[in-house]
């Protein structure tokens, strides 16, 4: 079930040129997408009509999903406001109670490590910290759909792992995710699908991010096999009785019928990159 | 939209953007209602007078007072950039009639006695200028234009023309009616059309601040 759908959407300021245009986009549940994009190529722009702030010129959006939140790329915190009375606020805008607001909004920055703990002004913030806080605000309570404007560039990297983690959270969730970055790394660890904008027209971001990441245990009784030399295999690491194949995704089927022939067990496969902590 | 109203008001409270124009407004309520006058009514429509001009600079510190990101924010948590403008104006309209109920309860003090109708036509003024200085200030706000030194020009103009043409059905009829010292049923009788203008022009210049705001946005 599509929980997004953009149809021909197009986007102008007045009568100025054309930022977005005829733009097709579904987004399912469980899925994470990942928009790629020079600066200035309409990827913002493209956000704020997703989340719902900004009408398109041109096309419709025909489904977006009621609970959705929104962490934008800098986060101007110039209030005196305390980290945990915004939260509390914004949790309660979105239909919490207060008790269920705090306690999620604590649960939260928490996990995020927020430094200098919830009851800092916002204004005191770092950017770093600030922008866990609006990392927070978009969280509570989960949305169907999280729209997140560069979000590793402004997190400490402390705390990137925290996000990979809870972004997986929402899509895991029966949400959707969409988010912006400008880094491949970062793209093929996350996102199950990826689009580039360019010149205000989205298309398809490589074969789509389409590489799988499978991995193999050997059994009993297996044949060798030169993994590298299969059709559509980018890298092959070895290790313990194991083997870890990055794949273009259109040859994964094919690789893993060739696997479990040879006496291969299939221990997983994942529709992303390998990120850099698993290469070996 | 409870909580959302919540939020407005206590980030304007915390801002502190409203003190500059609460404060001239309660001075000049006191100098304007010290002139030694024992009618009550022409001491109505200076105080009324005042709040027109005070509410319009409260009605822009309370719609700048979110920094243009952390509204959007906020809009896209209350489900639409509408609600926020919405609650904007209830706290901005809130605010006014407290200040209006101020420049009512002064000149009564320093009379020391009123009509009840005087009384009556009074709060319809207080209201009306409420109104009128909401609606000014609600265009002149951020998302319509958004230079503050442009703004104020803005609202300066706007002001003029709703407190001294004798033409519109709106504060300044009313003030003269209030200044006359006209009988008292005939105050307050007078005073019902041009609040129900008052509101309508709040919510056109709601609507029209609407449509600029989604037009740019």
């Amino acid at each position: 079930m599509d929980l997004v759908r953009l149809r021909g959407v197009g986007k102008r300021y007045g009568a100025g040129p054309w930022v977005l245009e005829g733009v097709d986009l579904r987004v399912a549940a469980n899925e994470v997408v990942a928009i790629t994009g020079t600066n200035g190529s309409g990827k913002s722009t493209l956000l704020r009509i997703l989340v719902g702030l900004s009408r398109p010129s041109a096309g419709e959006v025909l489904a977006r999903p009621a609970s959705v939140g929104y962490v934008p790329e800098r986060f101007p915190a110039k209030e005196r406001m305390t980290a945990i009375a915004y939260l509390r606020h914004m949790g309660r805008v979105r239909g919490l109670s207060t008790s269920e607001s705090d306690a999620g909004a604590h649960a939260l920055l928490d996990r995020l490590a927020l430094v200098g703990g919830a009851t800092t002004p916002l204004r005191a913030l770092s950017k770093g910290n600030a922008q866990k806080v609006a990392l927070a605000q978009a969280l509570l309570p989960r949305p169907k759909l999280l729209v997140l404007d560069e979000p590793w560039s402004g997190l400490d990297v402390s705390a990137h792992g925290v996000l990979a983690e809870l972004l997986a959270e929402v899509a895991g969730d029966g949400g959707a995710v969409v988010f912006t970055d400008h880094r491949e790394s970062v793209v093929r660890a996350t996102a199950s699908a990826a689009y580039r904008i360019d010149g205000g027209r989205l298309g398809a971001w490589r074969d789509g991010g389409q590489v799988a990441t499978v991995d193999l245990v050997a059994a009993a009784e297996r044949e060798q096999v030169d993994w590298p030399g299969l059709p559509g295999v980018l890298r092959a690491d070895h290790g313990v009785g194991s083997v870890m194949v990055v794949v273009e995704g259109k040859h994964c089927d094919e690789l893993l019928v060739t696997a479990i022939r040879s006496g291969w067990s299939v221990a997983g496969v994942r529709r992303a990159a390998p990120s850099a902590g698993e290469v070996r | 939209m409870t909580a959302l109203v919540r939020y407005v008001l206590l980030d304007s409270l915390q801002s502190q953007r409203y003190f500059p124009p609460v404060a001239l407004y309660l001075v000049a309520a006191m100098v304007l209602t010290s002139s030694g006058e024992d009618a009550v009514a022409p001491l109505f429509a200076l105080t009324a007078a005042a709040l027109l001009v005070c509410s319009t600079w409260l009605t822009v510190a309370v719609h700048n007072s979110e920094d243009p990101v952390q509204r959007a924010i906020t809009a896209v948590n209350a489900g639409s950039p509408r609600r926020v403008l919405l609650a904007g104006i209830v706290v901005a309209l809130g605010s006014s009639a407290v200040l209006g109920l101020f420049g009512l309860a002064y000149p009564l003090l320093v009379v020391g006695h009123a009509a009840p109708l005087t009384l009556l036509a009074g709060l319809e003024a207080e209201l009306l200028s409420a109104f009128v200085g909401v609606a000014i200030g609600t265009v002149c706000c951020r998302l319509v234009v958004p230079r503050i030194g442009y703004a104020v020009i803005c609202a300066v103009v706007g002001l003029v023309i709703a407190g001294l043409s004798p033409w519109l059905p709106l504060v300044h009829p009313a003030f003269q009616l209030l200044v006359r010292d006209a009988p008292p049923a005939e105050l307050a009788g007078s005073m019902l059309p041009l609040l129900a203008c008052g509101a309508l022009v709040l919510v056109g210049c709601g609507a029209v601040t609407e449509a600029v705001a989604r037009r740019r946005g």
